[in-house]
């Protein structure tokens, strides 16, 4: 990139201010609204009961699996790398979440637990299964808020200058921990619903401007291309590609902000039905976002200091300060609602899942309030890490993906389907496979970027089943879970048939 | 609205298997019985083979450079193919539960 360095100045005028903290105000009144809803029972703070339904969770999942990777970073992606890269994150992360609707959406939701640490505890029998898994949804949620506070406080920075950045990201965290520690998966389901549709709005608002003013899809793309030759392809090598895919297209199964989402369902059906009209309107606005959202910002500011500014770009070149306050605020959703799920797994896995395997006996009011005390202290100690953050937001987020594909995928996703897998298997590999992609990536190993993953996932996958089958077979009673998740579905004309051999 | 609602297996000891449930032998549990065994496999290996293909094997061939490159079709289309897969799949399901209650 050559030229002047340039940061989109967004409106900090009162109807901007005004649009951002009318939208704070109603997160958390949401939070208040649910107060005691959520104080019924440990099964309603952490799942809303299980009684959410399919119309809800399309735009609960597509909200969780945007965060401001997606919104900031796959546009982002488009502006540095070229559109057809970004595409093929996009489509990675959506062909992730359909990995999740057949692999898991139903077994999961059939289990009947709260988290997906106690769902590994089922499947395997296992109290040590549990805990390690525990210990990782813990690591893996504390470390994928960093980037969405990172996110939290440029939005906040970009509005209201006067504050800065570290003031952002403190005033965005305690805005987050605030609702989420009041209203729990209640308040998080119907902000993250709410969320979801803001989203899917704002992130479709600026292309019929952009259309009308390039004269359609074809003309924004020869402008774009016009400003650089490579904007429709891609600037990145082969590896990075098959890299960034594998950790996508893996590592959503193992996301710990979605497992807590599906478990709130009101059925395994609403779980795979969310899913099904989630993954087509992901690719659908990404798609556009990297095709013509980033091809306009090329276009009309071809030298951003920062590409993850490109939608700030857009809304400054085309918008007045209404619709530029109502744009943070869509940024912020994206952040809020993978952070306020993010929240809910990092306490549900430190204070409902180790007590558990450990031993200790909270019961329901002691666990509730140790969970909002993690929450709070989860949310703080990540903000202060964001206040210097480590990376690009999309970097960031995607690392830390390939470190949950590394660690969980061979015990949560194929041993949900395999098994003959064991307690042993599963240790072993979320052991190795996890350790192993800490290794490559803190010791600076792999040239490509983002190539971790395709040593620590096959080690891992090795792993688990050489281990498995090397050690005895589960009996029976440790198939019990198995049976359980599967069992709904099973065809009794065949299994008559069967019955009858 | 509270814990009564709420379908679980959680407090069981080892978040397994409820009360009254007969013992169950490893060669009793049959995945190719399920309703979603096919669907899964089949869906599965479309998603695989299209990345290869669509993500890797044909813009690999392409050798990039300027302009519409073959990446840009074949990345649009496995996000088609993608988009469309989570249909298919319940179409399936569907249909093998229906059969299952006739």
């Amino acid at each position: 990139m050559s030229g002047l360095q340039v940061t989109p100045e967004v409106s900090s005028g009162p109807l901007a201010v005004g649009v951002i903290v009318a939208y704070f105000a109603v997160v958390i009144g949401i939070g208040l609204y649910f107060f005691k809803r959520s104080r019924s029972s440990t099964g309603d703070f952490w799942i809303a009961g299980g009684q959410i339904k399919t119309y809800t969770q399309v735009f609960a999942f597509y909200a969780v699996l945007a965060s401001a990777g997606s919104f900031f970073g796959i546009g982002g992606f488009a502006y540095a790398f070229g559109a057809s890269f970004a595409m093929q994150v996009a489509v990675a992360v959506a062909a992730g979440g359909l990995f999740t609707m057949i692999f898991l959406a139903g077994p999961i939701r059939r289990a009947g637990v709260y988290t997906v640490p106690a769902y590994l505890q089922m499947r395997y029998q296992s109290r040590r299964v549990r805990l390690v898994g525990a210990l990782i949804f813990a690591i893996a949620a504390w470390a994928y808020m960093i980037p969405q506070l990172t996110a939290g406080g440029i939005t906040v920075d970009f509005v209201l200058p006067q504050l800065g950045y570290e003031i952002g990201v403190i005033v965005a965290a305690i805005g987050f921990a605030l609702y989420v520690s009041l209203g729990g998966m209640w308040a998080v389901t119907w902000t993250d619903f709410i969320q979801g549709i803001m989203m899917v709005l704002l992130s479709l608002l600026p292309i019929p401007l952009i259309l009308l003013e390039f004269g359609g899809v074809g003309g924004t793309l020869s402008a774009a291309l016009a400003q650089d030759s490579g904007f429709a392809g891609s600037s990145l090598p082969w590896v990075t590609h098959l890299g960034v895919g594998l950790v996508w297209v893996l590592g959503v199964l193992s996301l710990p902000q979605f497992g807590q989402r599906i478990l709130s369902s009101e059925s395994d059906r609403a779980a795979r039905r969310g899913f099904m009209w989630m993954v087509p309107m992901y690719v659908l606005t990404f798609g556009l976002s990297a095709f013509i959202v980033a091809a306009a910002a090329l276009v009309v500011e071809p030298n951003l200091a920062n590409a993850d500014y490109f939608y700030y770009a857009v809304l400054v070149e085309y918008f007045g300060p209404v619709i530029q306050g109502l744009g943070a605020a869509g940024l912020l959703a994206a952040i809020m609602s993978t952070t306020d799920a993010l929240l809910v797994a990092l306490s549900a896995s430190i204070s409902h899942d180790i007590p558990e395997t450990m031993e200790w006996d909270l019961g329901e009011r002691k666990e509730l309030i140790l969970g909002q005390v993690v929450i709070w202290a989860g949310a703080l100690s990540t903000a202060v890490v964001a206040l210097d953050p480590p990376g690009l937001i999309a970097t960031m987020t995607t690392l830390v993906t390939g470190g949950l594909a590394s660690g969980l995928f061979p015990a949560v996703a194929v041993g949900t389907w395999w098994k003959r897998a064991n307690e042993w298997g599963a240790l072993a590999a979320m052991i190795v496979g996890f350790l192993a992609y800490g290794v490559l990536l803190f010791g600076d190993v792999m040239d490509a970027l983002f190539a971790e993953a395709l040593v620590a996932v096959p080690l891992g996958l090795v792993v688990f089943f050489g281990v498995s089958l090397a050690t005895r077979r589960p009996t029976g009673e440790e198939l019990v879970g198995f049976g359980t998740f599967h069992s709904h579905s099973i065809s009794p004309e065949r299994r008559a048939a069967a019955d009858d051999d | 609205m509270g814990s009564d609602d709420i379908s679980t297996l959680e407090g069981e000891s080892t978040g397994g298997r409820p009360e009254g449930t007969p013992s169950l032998a490893y060669e009793d549990v049959n995945l190719s019985l399920t309703a979603g065994y096919k669907p899964t496999i089949a869906v599965s290996l479309v998603v695989a083979v299209s990345f290869v293909l669509f993500g890797g094997v044909i813009p690999g061939m392409d050798g990039g450079g300027g302009g519409m490159t073959t990446m840009t079709y074949t990345i649009v289309l496995w996000g088609i193919v993608v988009g469309s897969l989570g249909f298919v799949y319940e179409y399936w399901i569907e249909r093998n539960e229906r059969g299952r209650a006739e």
